[in-house]
């Protein structure tokens, strides 16, 4: 796996002459537009185009490029798995089609935003260099799941402070950084047979990854911190006594940084034939 | 007026001190009662507590004390405290419903083993989110909104649809409450860490709603109903969570961000 590669680009700088680059061999058009408003809702699908009308600030283009990226990995991921004959069962078809509809909806939103600004969509692999085999292996595909959906929520989460440039971006990127905590929550219920039992609850106890792979690790460390703003979360009073640390660290999902991001993607993208 | 009363019932006791024993902070539960006793309009900090006026219905002077009045709060959206106090003001709210949710005599019986699980970890995260605001807030020099008074009447806490569809009210209210409100904190340090804190709880309220759609219709599309979650502006929640708080709690100079 080259990391200079495609998850190189998503280095600002590098992602800004990209998209100088395609605006000047292409043009500022958005085709498709149409087509990919389907599923959005009228006010975001206007605050896309007048975003793009608007021109972005650099840095949201940077952020909103990122996003793309991984709503691409979760949307190729839940498509792929949803069409995979036998791999899903029809009690739980549902909950997939679900996700996957939305963050095919999350790719379109951030397409329309962007418009010519857009990178083009990484070539995945999803065995991870043959690690895995989510398609064929229903346990792995949900395991993948909670990893992709947990890692979405700590990364739009890590992004918001950039957004605040651009207070209706940044409420359409927390509407759907929501949503992923949504998805996170079923898949990892789902895991755990909705039992709701540790650690395979809705929410994430200290860094504890469950049925995640331990190569997948990063996706959970840091999760453990019970200290915000300066307060120690587990010394504060619970219903009886004081909060324990795995409440306290359940009750707040921690940020990751963009390279920490990129780190546990890489695996999972390979650069595109061009 | 300016009787003594005495805290009576649970339903009077302030929002995020239910089910907790008396006596701590006690002295606060009835400092809004008849008098002015909270009156601080127009601090620069955001808050803006005053008292309400309310006539005590002349029907009941022989039978019983004249019935509390609640504070009732402005909170100003113009100011980074303002709209940390609106999540506090969520968060109470939040807090105590849980606790009496798992209090509640009948709660071994009227939920499964699993559904027990979630309620008792929803409880211990909303007390953790309010405990920490209530020192937050303070901390980075604002002032605290007064403790809010809760109005559950209209919910059966031995019933368990009625429990978990306000629930799933309290859940999607809050992450709609955060989406919407995060984009008006200040484009600056302090409002990037409160931005940053904001969306490390967020998430959680939506993991919390997940979880609660997903018990009332187990493996449907109902966890995640939208593509797109709402983000409604303070007045649309407030109105929203205002059967549920005795106080009058209003926002103003809230941002048009289109």
């Amino acid at each position: 796996m080259d990391n200079q590669t495609i998850l190189g680009k998503l280095d600002p700088e590098v992602l800004d002459r990209m998209a100088t680059r395609r605006d000047a061999l292409r043009g500022a058009g958005s085709l498709g537009l149409g087509l990919a408003l389907a599923s959005v809702p009228l006010g975001l699908a206007a605050l896309a185009k007048s975003a793009f009308a608007q021109g972005i600030p650099a840095a949201v283009v940077s952020v909103l490029n990122f996003a793309l990226v991984l709503e691409e990995l979760e949307a190729e991921f839940y498509v792929r798995g949803v069409a995979a004959a036998g791999l899903i069962p029809a009690t739980d078809r549902t909950i997939f089609t679900t996700i996957r509809d939305h963050e095919v909806a999350h790719v379109q939103f951030l397409r329309d935003a962007l418009g010519g600004q857009a990178v083009a969509k990484p070539t995945f692999d999803f065995t991870a260099g043959g690690a895995f085999s989510p398609f064929t292996d229903y346990a792995q595909f949900r395991a993948l799941a909670q990893a992709f959906e947990d890692t979405g929520v700590r990364a739009y989460k890590g992004q918001a402070p950039d957004l605040l440039v651009a207070p209706a971006i940044l409420r359409a990127a927390l509407t759907i950084h929501s949503v992923e905590a949504r998805h996170a929550s079923e898949v990892r219920r789902l895991n755990g047979n909705f039992q709701s039992m540790e650690p395979q609850q809705g929410w994430i106890t200290l860094n504890d990854r469950g049925v995640v792979p331990a190569a997948a690790q990063a996706v959970y460390d840091g999760e453990e911190n019970v200290t915000q703003a300066g307060i120690n979360v587990a010394t504060l009073p619970g219903a009886a006594g004081t909060l324990s640390a795995e409440a306290a660290s359940e009750a707040f999902d921690e940020p990751l940084t963009r390279a920490q991001v990129l780190a546990i993607v890489d695996p999972f993208v390979v650069e595109p034939l061009s | 007026m300016s009787e003594i009363i005495r805290p009576g019932t649970g339903e009077l006791s302030p929002l995020s001190r239910i089910g907790e024993p008396t006596g701590r902070r006690g002295f606060l539960k009835w400092t809004g009662v008849g008098a002015a006793a909270l009156f601080v309009a127009g601090c620069e900090d955001g808050t803006d507590v005053r008292t309400i006026t309310e006539v005590t219905p002349p029907d009941t002077i022989e039978v019983a004390p004249p019935p509390p009045t609640f504070a009732a709060v402005t909170l100003d959206f113009s100011n980074n405290f303002g709209i940390l106090n609106y999540a506090y003001a969520l968060e109470q709210l939040e807090a105590a419903f849980y606790t009496m949710v798992v209090a509640d005599a009948a709660f071994g019986t009227t939920f499964d083993e699993p559904t027990r699980r979630v309620l008792t970890d929803l409880r211990d995260h909303e007390i953790a989110h309010r405990e920490f605001f209530e020192r937050a807030i303070p901390a980075l020099g604002g002032t605290l909104i007064p403790e809010l008074t809760p109005n559950f009447d209209g919910v059966d806490f031995a019933n368990r649809e009625s429990v978990l569809t306000t629930a799933r009210t309290f859940e999607d209210l809050g992450v709609a409450a955060y989406n919407g409100a995060g984009p008006l904190l200040s484009n600056d340090d302090t409002g990037r860490t409160l931005l940053t804190v904001a969306g490390k709880i967020v998430s959680v309220e939506a993991r919390h709603a997940a979880a609660i759609r997903d018990i009332l219709a187990p493996r449907s599309m109902a966890f995640a109903p939208a593509a797109f979650d709402d983000a409604l502006p303070p007045s649309q929640v407030l109105s929203a969570a205002a059967p549920f708080i005795r106080n009058r709690v209003t926002a103003t100079n809230v941002m048009n961000i289109g």
